[in-house]
């Protein structure tokens, strides 16, 4: 089980890894829209039409592919005042508890957010210029809160099956764990 | 109003026992809202914030200005404009430590956090006074409360949340913090001269340089300004939206990295990961400070203060002057994000009733953050200042830091007092 679990664990690595990357190519593609809008329209009085939709579906992209490494990393905003809830067998299971808690928000949230998706594809949804169908991103955006679900059932279980090592369980090294 | 108090304690319990705060935000937001209506629609207006935020164009600053910050980060110009104001200032006694006050300042104009002017500053700057026998305290002092100006002089990643949170104008907010941002670097320059004065010993003299390094010295940094310039006069005259300006400023700091040899195709993709990652932490944290303050507002927690405070007929000011020290308070155990997503949805309201201009609470609000980054026990600046400098204990640099804390006491109530500081360069705009 755990060897299997491991070998999860790698390819969703993997996988985060890629859809990590095609953000910063995202991220890019939105510094190079920017600087054309401007100069274009500066320079050549020829502003690149539709840009806002351009920028917030990048922004969509950006975000949301950064979502399954996030999940995966635990790379989370955290206020560490009391470092008990982080370490040891109790810092172990708490922090279980709390990836089956993300799980569940995650799902409830996924559903609705699907819900979105599918009327934004039956009813032909589509950006106010460009005319662009708005269903791929909030497609997208069911897609990344649905993986980090998965994700963080993963992590669940892989703690799970390390119960053994649970007093030497530290959150910060947890972190960096899936880095290496 | 009850529901909301109960909705609070139990954000804060669940974030101090390590649940992520996005997650903790959303789940208390969700459940107090369908407490009070149904959970349809507490999941529904949910979904739709996570769909219209993650979607955001004013928001698209964020990503924009982290990957300005970074790259400027990489490409080593840290170094050269702490030389820069080295050759101004190093002769001077504690000229070294008010060096690292004037780096940390330029250094804030091109990079929107805290936490990595800090961060960048002690590599380059804590060598240096070493070198020259500084005391431990008063050199990690400097970079530590340099660093705070990192989130007020523009541009400010808190100032852009600070703006959709309150519906304020984001270039206006940027603008508003040059002003407060300079009387910072002032006072924290008088901080580093009080302690000279105490204890000579604390901070040597340098070398004085000559007028050929001088110039020679401002030659390397001309680009690295002339970014600054760039992006925030064109906010200010108009020529650009903040978005554009931060979009314009990336492709002008990769330019320049790449201009000076720091770029390759891997700096470029670990920079634009670190940004991308950096963004979507921030952003699961915003999605779920919206729910929360959406659940918040339902309850009528603002609406409760509000009339709570006219029922008490306190003097507008002093209740300004309670909610900072609140803000003082929140700072000792809580990080800048955080604090300000949990209560400006909270202040604000009250603060615009009572007819106070929510750019000038804006700054205010900032600069109370900024003092809770050096605050005992868990001044964020200084554990990053530990990281970096295993060997100082971080009671020394809490012990260095009291003057510059002190300072900026000072600065927090004569802004309060003099709103035109603020507010004085946004009216021209």
């Amino acid at each position: 089980m755990r060897k299997f679990l491991t070998k999860t664990e790698r390819l969703v690595d993997s996988a985060s890894l890629f859809a990590a990357n095609l953000a910063a190519a995202v991220l890019l593609v939105l510094v190079v829209l920017t600087c054309i809008d401007v100069i274009g329209r500066y320079f050549f009085n020829n502003p690149l039409v539709g840009a806002v939709e351009l920028v917030q579906i990048c922004m969509g992209l950006i975000i949301f592919l950064s979502f399954p490494m996030m999940f995966l990393r635990s790379d989370h905003v955290v206020v560490d005042l009391v470092p008990q809830f982080g370490r040891g067998r109790l810092g172990w299971l708490v922090a279980i508890v709390f990836l089956f808690v993300t799980v569940g928000v995650a799902l409830a949230l996924g559903d609705r957010v699907y819900d979105y998706a599918t009327r934004a594809w039956e009813d032909g949804d589509i950006t106010e210029y460009l005319r662009i169908p708005r269903f791929p991103v909030v497609g997208l955006i069911t897609i990344a809160i649905f993986s980090a679900a998965a994700v963080s059932l993963l992590r669940a279980l892989v703690l799970l099956s390390r119960a053994d090592k649970s007093a030497q369980y530290n959150a910060e090294y947890e972190e960096g764990s899936a880095d290496s | 109003m009850i529901e909301a108090l109960i909705g609070f304690t139990a954000v804060l319990v669940l974030a101090f026992m390590r649940m992520p705060l996005g997650v903790a935000l959303g789940l208390v937001g969700v459940v107090g809202f369908a407490h009070l209506s149904s959970y349809r629609a507490a999941i529904s207006s949910a979904a739709r914030l996570v769909i219209d935020a993650g979607q955001s164009y004013g928001l698209s600053v964020v990503p924009l200005f982290i990957l300005m910050g970074l790259m400027v980060e990489r490409g080593g110009m840290a170094k050269e404009l702490y030389r820069a104001a080295y050759v101004f200032l190093g002769h001077r006694r504690g000229g070294l430590a008010m060096s690292t006050i004037c780096a940390c300042g330029m250094f804030s104009a091109i990079c929107g956090s805290s936490l990595a002017t800090a961060a960048t500053m002690s590599k380059v700057s804590m060598p240096e006074m070493r070198r020259y026998k500084y005391a431990d305290s008063l050199a990690t002092a400097s970079i530590a409360a340099g660093g705070t100006l990192g989130i007020l002089i523009p541009p400010s990643v808190i100032l852009v949340i600070y703006g959709l949170l309150t519906e304020a104008s984001v270039g206006k907010l940027f603008i508003a913090g040059v002003l407060p941002g300079i009387v910072g670097v002032l006072f924290y320059l008088t901080a580093v001269m009080f302690v000279v004065s105490r204890n000579p010993e604390a901070g040597p003299a340098g070398e004085r340089t000559g007028w050929g390094d001088r110039l020679i010295a401002l030659r390397d940094v001309w680009a690295t300004l002339g970014l600054f310039i760039f992006v925030i006069g064109g906010i200010y005259v108009g020529a650009f939206t903040p978005t554009e300006a931060a979009g314009m400023g990336a492709a002008g700091s990769i330019l320049i990295a790449w201009w000076r040899g720091a770029l390759n195709i891997n700096v470029l993709l670990e920079v634009t990961r670190e940004t991308t990652m950096t963004s979507a932490k921030l952003f699961m944290v915003l999605f779920g400070a919206l729910i929360f303050s959406n659940f918040v507002n339902r309850a009528g927690l603002p609406d409760g203060l509000i009339s709570i405070v006219n029922s008490i007929d306190a003097s507008p000011l002093g209740v300004i002057f309670i909610i900072l020290a609140i803000y003082l308070i929140l700072g000792c155990v809580f990080e800048s994000l955080s604090m300000i997503l949990l209560t400006v949805p909270i202040f604000a309201p009250v603060v615009e009733a009572l007819g106070f201009d929510l750019i000038w609470f804006g700054i205010l609000v900032v600069v109370a953050t900024e003092i809770s980054l050096i605050t005992p026990p868990i001044g964020l600046n200084v554990f990053v200042l530990k990281g970096v400098l295993k060997d100082v204990p971080v009671s020394t640099i809490f012990k260095g830091v009291t003057p510059f804390w002190v300072a900026d006491i000072f600065r927090l109530i004569l802004l309060a007092l003099v709103p035109s500081i603020a507010l004085l360069l946004p009216s021209y705009m």
